[in-house]
């Protein structure tokens, strides 16, 4: 099993990473609005004016990549469908996956492209993220809202964003720091992870790949 | 300095807005082009450069043929627990001994969650200057023992300064007179936001003048602050934690040492 | 004012009847309010809503010119109630006068009047006189004769349910204000513009006499006729003369009839040949002497055949007149029916104009479809000094004269107006310097002595007056009175005593007195003799003493034989007690002595046979009691005299005169609190442009509605003579009234807009009329027909 697997095309690798840099942004110069502790991240960008100028820069260049992103490919609408079919594998996979974070292992039934861990990461950043960007655009246009409905968008804005803030340090571990899983990584540069770890992780998606023969040798 | 008030007397305003003027002159505050709204009003809002103004209300009884004119100088309230200090991300509104909000405007970012949290949407952020701003209640003449500007040139004696117990006293002196002619009188700032430092006396209820009838915290503020902040703050840091113990734990079990071996070794970890 | 601002504090019911103080005269409103706070009435007159009818008790929307109508009503009331003080009406008026046999009022006629100078000859208008030339008093008020009963007689046609068709008050309502006015004394009558700005304007001002003298009104704190006067200083220019009928101190202007000063005296009498030559020496200094009729011949006389009154001065442009100073007048939008002013203007030789802004006026050669090389007239505009930036006195509503210093210098070559004035003066007499020429001599001979750079002081000095002989300064007005004719001088002689012996009575800022009445008399200088309150002997009953406890003004002491009080006492000699003929006078400037409830003709003399008079009462030149007459304009018939539906008196400038077929509605037109008069300065205030930055017409719910017109859209204005376009605010606070049976519409305009400024807007001047009362002069600004259609 020395062969490889293509998992994401290029257009949804743009995406990943340019949501990735607004999101970091966007959490930074948010952070700095929000807190006068966390005030002083501000002056990494140039003072609390620019951060808030980045904030709304970053927030719109992503809402639009994704707007983008799901007219011109097909695999961004299929990834958000997928990741709400949550399946009694998906839980099965889940259930686990604490052990899995933790580095041990639990058997888990063959799970499709996306496991039930990677779902439940989508699911919490695509509810949080649209919760976060109708609250923001609110918030953006305050004086021309009504009162009632910004009043509303604050903390709804605030407690999405802390919440797929919490997401995204799970995701980042599980991508970057998690011995087993980082092998994904390589998946978001150049598209394709180990062939053995397709087979390990998401097994009847490999299954699937090898009966349309779209193994491919290494090298 | 002991707690301040200014009360307001509807009954004896007369609209003629030389408070507004006042306010402008003293704070140094630009003219801003206007035009006639209906009734004499050409001052519709607040503005970052427009700290106070007189809202006018025509009201008809045709049966009876009667006819009020009711006047309104509008300012920020400086409540004792205000909404806008709670709000504030940037701990630039404070209060003082006296009984003022203030808006300490170094520290102001211009975010306007102020803005919004205020019951009655009193202060304004200046787009230019990202900075908000409100009626400061004069805290500069009344510290060096001035009336507030607008009090001073009060000709009709609508506007009263003074200490807040005596305040209170001249209010309720005033509610029980106006009270005979106008059943409905009602002081409105002692009820609500913990008492405010600028007392009205109406004539009538606050929704005729457009007022809110009972302002309060907005609870979206509440949820806001004391809830979606704390409880994020602990999905959060717990999720700093869970990553922390991963890495701990995942160092422990060695799989960092062997991971290459690890990831080498054929087997099934499918649920075969 | 016969009394003060600070007076109304003591008033127990205010009518407010032609002003709206609270908008344009808010210090008004201080001084009503601690009344009100003492549990006094407010009843509000107007066309319209207005903010001071906010704060009324009882508020009336009158059509615009009909006041007299209802406060003929008012007084048929108090007669008919005998609701009038009998104490005071026998005591301190003229009411149990009787009226000679010859006076007669018919078909809204009075005797006396020629149709073809429309003027009124007066000898019927007179007392039946006994041997000694004094007047028959009746022993009973119901004696025919009687003023009381000219009055009744008058005023019975004015019942409440006539008053209602004419002025379209209800009738309950005018009852009520007559029962309020009546149960609450004293009461106060406030007036301004709204009263004095109509063709009937000083008639309406006689009702309010008639009124307040009929109940006991008059001489007491609180009790009084409130003219508020529009401008800081208006009472001082007014006392300085700047009437073309007086001289200052309210000297009679000499005509040329009285060719010598003895004319003068005989004709008005030895009470105003004192102050003439006393004025005379003021003017003319050691070059007035008794033998040179005290240069009596240097000064000008009017011809009344040709007197070029306010207004109708703009027709004689060019030929009467060649030079035009203005200073601070901006009469190009200031001016009814002001198309005829540009014009006018373009027909002199020289305009100049001494203002602190460049107003309409100033630049009057470039004004709206004018080429300003078609003006001929040489300009020059000389910037002036603002309030702050000069030093004087100012006298204001209160006849209170007050010291100011300098606040600020005047910017660049700003300077103030006396420096103007006397920089030009200075000129003048040096380029007439060896002139022989006779009308040069009024120039070369007068005493002109106000320093090298005139001393505003030296001008107070001056009215103060100063005994000629040492040079000293007058200590008081008794130095003036009890001063030796020709040896005395005074600029006014009512100003006597206002710099005291050397110290400024005018800047003195002492305390609030201990009486609780507000008189401050230590708080500048009241004229005449700093009484706050005129004719408060009439607050003493028979014994000199107060009647009022709460309200003492003044009283005699017998023990020191003397008037003293908290007030000034307003006798004619503080030592004559109440039981002297001299000590019962409480209206020591009539020639009666008494309140004139009707303006008889009548000139008091020392003794029967006495040729020369003490003095002459002022007449009112269309009447002795006000009758109601319609407007110049007026969308309905006269009911009470349908044969003279109009004054009879009242000059019509105005060309086009409008009916009410073509322009159906009444348009008044008025100031607003953030505004002043023609906006010549506040235009140029950001501030005040802010909140209230544009002209605007006000018409009913009912107008708009017919009218195609919702509040904010524009509408076009039209009369006659004009037409302006501005925004409509369509409210509530004017309502549709019935007069004569009829739906009546009034639309209000306030006037204070013309092309220049920081605020440009349309001048409602070129909609109104030129018709001017009689007496005064004033134009019936209040009242003209209009028409209205919606604009985009």
């Amino acid at each position: 099993m020395n062969g490889k697997v293509k998992r994401f095309t290029a257009n949804t690798r743009m995406f990943h990473w340019i949501h990735a840099v607004c999101f970091v942004l966007l959490g930074l110069t948010g952070a700095a609005i929000i807190t006068s502790f966390l005030q002083p991240i501000s002056s990494i960008f140039g003072g609390i004016q620019v951060s808030r100028d980045i904030h709304r820069w970053a927030a719109g260049i992503f809402t639009a990549s994704i707007v983008i992103c799901f007219l011109i490919g097909p695999e961004l609408r299929s990834w958000a469908k997928t990741s709400f079919k949550f399946t009694k594998d998906d839980f099965a996979h889940a259930k686990n996956f604490l052990i899995e974070f933790m580095g041990g292992h639990k058997p888990f039934p063959p799970q499709g492209k996306f496991n039930g861990g990677e779902k439940l990461n989508s699911m919490l950043m695509i509810t949080g993220l649209l919760g976060i960007a109708i609250s923001g655009f609110i918030m953006w246009f305050a004086p021309s809202m009504p009162q009632w409905l910004v009043q509303w968008a604050q903390p709804i804005h605030s407690g999405f964003a802390l919440l797929i803030m919490a997401v995204f340090l799970a995701h980042f571990y599980l991508g970057v720091l998690h011995p087993d899983s980082n092998q994904a990584l390589m998946g978001m540069f150049n598209g394709y992870i180990p062939e053995k770890f397709a087979y390990e992780h998401y097994e009847a998606w490999y299954n699937e790949l090898k009966a349309e023969g779209k193994i491919e040798k290494v090298g | 300095m002991t707690q301040k008030m200014v009360f307001i007397d509807t009954s004896r305003c007369t609209g003629c807005k030389a408070c507004s003027v006042a306010c402008k002159a003293w704070n140094d505050l630009p003219a801003e082009k206007t035009q006639l709204i209906s009734s004499y009003q050409s001052q519709a809002d607040f503005t970052p450069n427009r700290w106070t103004y007189i809202n006018m209300t025509e009201r008809y009884e045709a049966e009876e043929g009667k006819m009020q004119w009711l006047m309104l100088k509008k300012q920020c309230f400086h409540c004792a627990d205000p909404a806008c200090m709670a709000a504030c991300p940037s701990k630039a509104i404070f209060k003082t001994d006296s009984g003022y909000t203030i808006i300490d405007q170094e520290k102001c970012i211009g975010c306007g969650y102020c803005v919004v949290n205020c019951p009655w949407g009193i202060p304004k952020t200046n787009k230019e200057t990202n900075k908000t701003t409100k009626c400061t209640g004069c805290i500069d003449r009344v510290e060096n023992g001035l009336k507030p500007a607008c009090v001073h040139t009060c000709q009709p004696g609508a506007l009263h300064f003074g200490d807040a117990g005596e305040m209170k006293e001249i209010a309720q002196e005033r509610l029980a007179e106006v009270k005979k002619e106008h059943p409905k009188a009602q002081l409105y700032g002692d009820a609500f936001m913990g008492g405010t430092t600028y007392l009205y006396l109406l004539l009538d209820d606050p929704t005729v003048y457009g007022l809110v009838e009972n302002p309060n915290k907005p609870i979206t503020l509440t949820l806001w602050k004391n809830i979606v902040h704390p409880l994020g703050g602990v999905a959060f840091g717990g999720a700093a934690l869970a990553v922390a113990a991963g890495v701990f734990s995942n160092f422990a079990m060695g799989n960092y040492r062997d991971r290459a071996k690890k990831i080498a070794e054929t087997h099934e970890k499918g649920g075969h | 004012m016969t009394n003060s601002w600070q007076d109304m504090s003591n008033t127990a019911c205010f009518f407010i009847a032609g002003s709206n103080c609270a908008e344009n005269h808010p210090i008004a409103m201080r001084w009503i309010n601690k009344a009100r706070d003492k549990g006094a009435k407010v009843i509000v007159v107007d066309p319209r809503f207005t903010r001071t009818a906010a704060q009324a008790d009882i508020f009336a929307q009158i059509r615009p010119g009909t006041d007299i109508a209802y406060l003929g009503a008012i007084i048929k009331y108090i007669i008919d109630k005998k609701e009038y003080d009998e104490f005071y009406i026998k005591n301190f008026t003229n009411a149990y006068y009787k009226v000679s046999k010859d006076y007669k009022f018919t078909d809204g006629l009075f005797s006396g009047y020629n149709a073809q100078t429309k003027k009124y000859a007066y000898p019927t208008w007179g007392y039946q006189l006994d041997e000694n030339r004094k007047p028959i008093v009746a022993t009973s008020l119901d004696d025919p004769d009687t003023v009381f009963s000219k009055v009744k007689e008058m005023y019975a046609k004015y019942t409440m349910a006539t008053a209602e068709a004419i002025s379209g008050i209800p009738a309950e309502k005018i009852k009520e204000m007559a029962e309020t006015f009546c149960k609450h004394r004293p009461g106060s009558f406030l007036y301004a513009l709204g009263m004095t700005q109509h063709t009937t304007g000083v008639q309406g001002i006689r009702a309010y006499a008639v009124i307040q003298l009929l109940l006991g009104n008059i001489g007491k704190a609180g009790g009084s006729i409130q003219a508020l006067r529009g401008e800081p200083n208006v009472q001082g220019s007014t006392d300085m003369a700047n009437l073309i009928s007086n001289l200052p101190g309210y000297i009679p202007y000499p005509t040329n009839a009285q060719k010598t000063l003895a004319d003068f005296q005989l004709k008005h009498g030895s009470a105003q040949y004192k102050p003439l030559v006393a004025l005379l020496k003021a003017w003319f200094g050691a070059n007035a002497t008794a033998e040179n009729d005290y240069c009596y011949d240097l000064l000008p006389k009017t011809n009344p055949a040709n007197t070029p009154t306010f207004v109708n001065m703009y027709s004689r442009m060019g030929s009467q007149f060649k030079l035009m100073f203005s200073f601070g007048s901006n009469s190009l939008i200031s001016i009814p029916d002001c198309k005829m002013v540009g014009p006018a203007y373009d027909k002199l030789e020289m305009f100049v104009c001494a203002d602190i802004f460049e107003t309409e006026t100033a630049q009057f050669w470039r004004r709206p479809g004018i080429d300003p090389k078609d003006s001929a007239t040489e300009v020059i505009f000389l910037p002036a000094a603002f309030v702050y930036e000069k030093a004087g006195s100012m006298t204001n509503s209160s006849r209170l004269i007050q010291w100011k210093e300098v606040a600020l210098k005047p910017l660049n070559d700003c300077l103030p107006d006396l420096d103007i004035i006397d920089e030009v003066f200075k000129k003048v007499r040096d380029l007439y310097t060896g002139s022989a020429d006779p009308k040069d001599a009024t120039i070369l001979k007068a005493r002109w002595d106000y320093g090298h750079v005139a001393d505003p002081l030296k001008v107070l000095q001056e009215l103060n007056g100063y005994d000629e002989t040492t040079g000293q300064l007058l200590p008081n007005i008794g130095g003036y009175l009890n001063g030796e004719i020709g040896k005395v001088s005074t600029g006014c002689w009512q100003y006597a005593g206002v710099t005291g012996a050397g110290k400024n009575l005018a800047a003195q800022r002492g305390a609030p007195d201990a009486s609780g009445l507000r008189l401050d008399r230590n708080f500048a200088f009241a004229w005449p003799g700093n009484i706050r309150v005129l004719y408060n002997r009439a607050s003493c009953d028979e014994k000199g003493q107060p009647i009022d406890p709460t309200r003492k003004l003044i009283w005699w002491d017998p023990a020191q034989n003397l008037w003293v009080g908290n007030d000034g006492p307003d006798v004619v000699d503080k030592t004559k007690g109440p039981d002297t003929p001299e000590g019962k006078q409480a209206f020591r400037f009539n020639a009666e002595g008494v309140g004139r409830i009707f303006t008889a003709n009548y000139t008091s003399y020392p003794d029967a046979t006495a040729t020369i008079p003490i003095r002459s009462s002022g007449m009112t030149v269309d009447g002795p009691l006000p009758v109601m007459y319609e407007p110049t304009e007026s969308p309905t018939d006269n009911v009470l005299y349908p044969k003279q539906p109009k004054s009879p008196c009242a000059p019509v400038i105005s060309k086009e005169i409008g009916t009410a077929d073509e322009y159906p509605y009444v348009l008044t037109t008025y100031g607003v609190t953030e505004h002043f008069c023609a906006g010549g300065i506040t235009r140029n205030i950001p501030f005040l442009n802010e909140i209230m930055p544009e002209p605007f017409a006000e018409l009913s719910k009912n107008l708009g509605k017919k009218l195609g017109i919702k509040d904010g859209d524009k509408v076009e204005i039209y009369s006659a003579r004009g037409s302006v376009t501005v925004r409509a605010l369509v409210t509530d606070r004017l309502q549709t009234y019935k007069v004569n049976g009829k739906e009546q519409e009034t639309i209000g305009m306030p006037w204070s807009w013309g092309f220049a400024s920081l605020s440009p807007g349309p001048s409602t001047n070129f909609v109104t009329m030129a018709s001017l009362d009689p007496g005064a002069g004033t134009p019936e600004y209040k009242v003209c027909l209009v028409n209205a259609r919606r604009a985009k």
